[in-house]
């Protein structure tokens, strides 16, 4: 059950829910990161996974930044 | 059915540069540090120097700076340093569920570390939350709002385009809060999606969650929670929903808003606020410094002094 409060229909919202997408987590500057793995190999950031308040002040570690990852 | 609104010149570029040119793990987005021939390197304003405020250049930086938005989509911001941190809020207010990948989404597990981070900064005196969104989960959106009402530091809200559902406890959670005289802020109750069993539990919950949506609002603002209700179950007004659509004026007359401004009214009001903590705290310390001197004989009464450990 989700409970959501938008103007936007669910139906949008969660368009292409189901289809799913794999998240892995890997070292972005030496901080812990959830990426998400684009289908053209480009990957983007998901979330920080760091307990230093720091690292989410840091603009390079921002959900959304796109990245390259290594073979 | 959704539509969108498009007024853009420029094609929207992302700046992607190949794995090859700048290898692993490396932002893609730092255009200066790419300098193939091919590639469009902006020019430094400053000639190298820091400080400049980046005017200088003439007329080749300026076709420079025109070529790299137009080709790159990004502009060439110039460097400088300020006490103040921008918080934006914008897409759907993503919770405990990954949204699929066609929603813009502000996700509330990096906002919340990242107040803290604010909070606890020595160089940050001051929040502005500009806001442009349609909503979102709803415990989130909670979330984060508690967390920017209980800051000690100054914090204004900026309401640009729109700030709806969810983004209006955010927005009322600031010390001040602002809308831009073209935004508009939609009220309409919660919905649930999902498998809903149809009975009085259900409801329950809720008008439960509703209550605390509308306590949290009316706590924060001067709006009262008949007329937030009023708003809320309004059915003359939406085509598809029941709610109320709030333009910029309309939200500051029922007490929602404090102030219809734009982003310099914005600014001068954080500046403002974050002058006057400071002011309060230096008093603050003063009248410590002064009581506890008179009380002990000394501020740090008789432990090791605290400046020392400079």
């Amino acid at each position: 059950m989700k409970m959501l409060w938008s103007v936007i229909p669910e139906s949008v919202v969660f368009d292409g829910f189901a289809d799913g997408f794999s998240l892995l987590d890997h070292d972005v500057e030496n901080c812990p990161c959830r990426v998400r793995v684009g289908s053209d190999g480009v990957c983007s950031i998901e979330a920080v996974c760091s307990t230093d308040p720091r690292d989410y002040l840091n603009k390079n570690l921002c959900p959304g930044r796109r990245i390259f990852l290594g073979k | 059915m959704q539509r969108e609104f498009v007024t853009s010149v420029y094609p929207s570029f992302t700046n992607e540069i190949s794995a090859n040119e700048i290898g692993a793990n490396e932002i893609v987005d730092d255009i200066s540090s790419n300098n193939n021939e091919d590639d469009i390197v902006p020019s430094d304003p400053d000639g190298g120097e820091s400080g400049g405020d980046g005017d200088g250049g003439g007329a080749a930086d300026d076709l420079d700076r025109s070529k790299v938005i137009s080709e790159m989509g990004s502009a060439n911001v110039p460097d400088m340093k300020s006490d103040i941190h921008v918080l934006t809020v914008i897409g759907q207010v993503e919770g405990h569920l990954v949204m699929p990948p066609q929603n813009k989404t502000t996700k509330y597990e990096h906002v919340i570390p990242q107040l803290v981070a604010v909070e606890e900064s020595p160089d940050i005196k001051g929040l502005l939350v500009i806001l442009n969104t349609v909503g979102g989960d709803v415990e989130a959106g909670l979330a984060i709002a508690e967390m920017m009402a209980s800051m000690q530091k100054p914090v204004v809200s900026l309401v640009l385009g729109g700030g709806h559902s969810i983004g209006v406890p955010i927005a009322v959670a600031a010390k001040h809060s602002m809308i831009a005289p073209t935004a508009t802020m939609t009220i309409h109750p919660i919905r649930m999606t999902g498998m809903v069993l149809g009975v009085q539990q259900s409801f329950d919950y809720l008008e439960r969650m509703q209550d605390r949506v509308i306590g949290f609002i009316t706590s924060h603002s001067r709006i009262k929670d008949e007329q937030v209700r009023k708003f809320m179950m309004n059915t003359g007004e939406l085509a598809r929903d029941i709610g109320t659509v709030l333009a910029g004026e309309d939200a500051v007359k029922c007490g929602l808003i404090d102030e219809v401004g734009g982003l310099g009214e914005a600014l001068a009001c954080l500046h403002r606020m974050v002058a006057e903590s400071r002011q309060g705290h230096d008093k603050n310390d003063k009248n410590k410094d002064d009581k506890n001197n008179d009380k002990q004989g000394h501020c740090c009464r008789g432990k090791k002094h605290l400046c020392d450990k400079k």
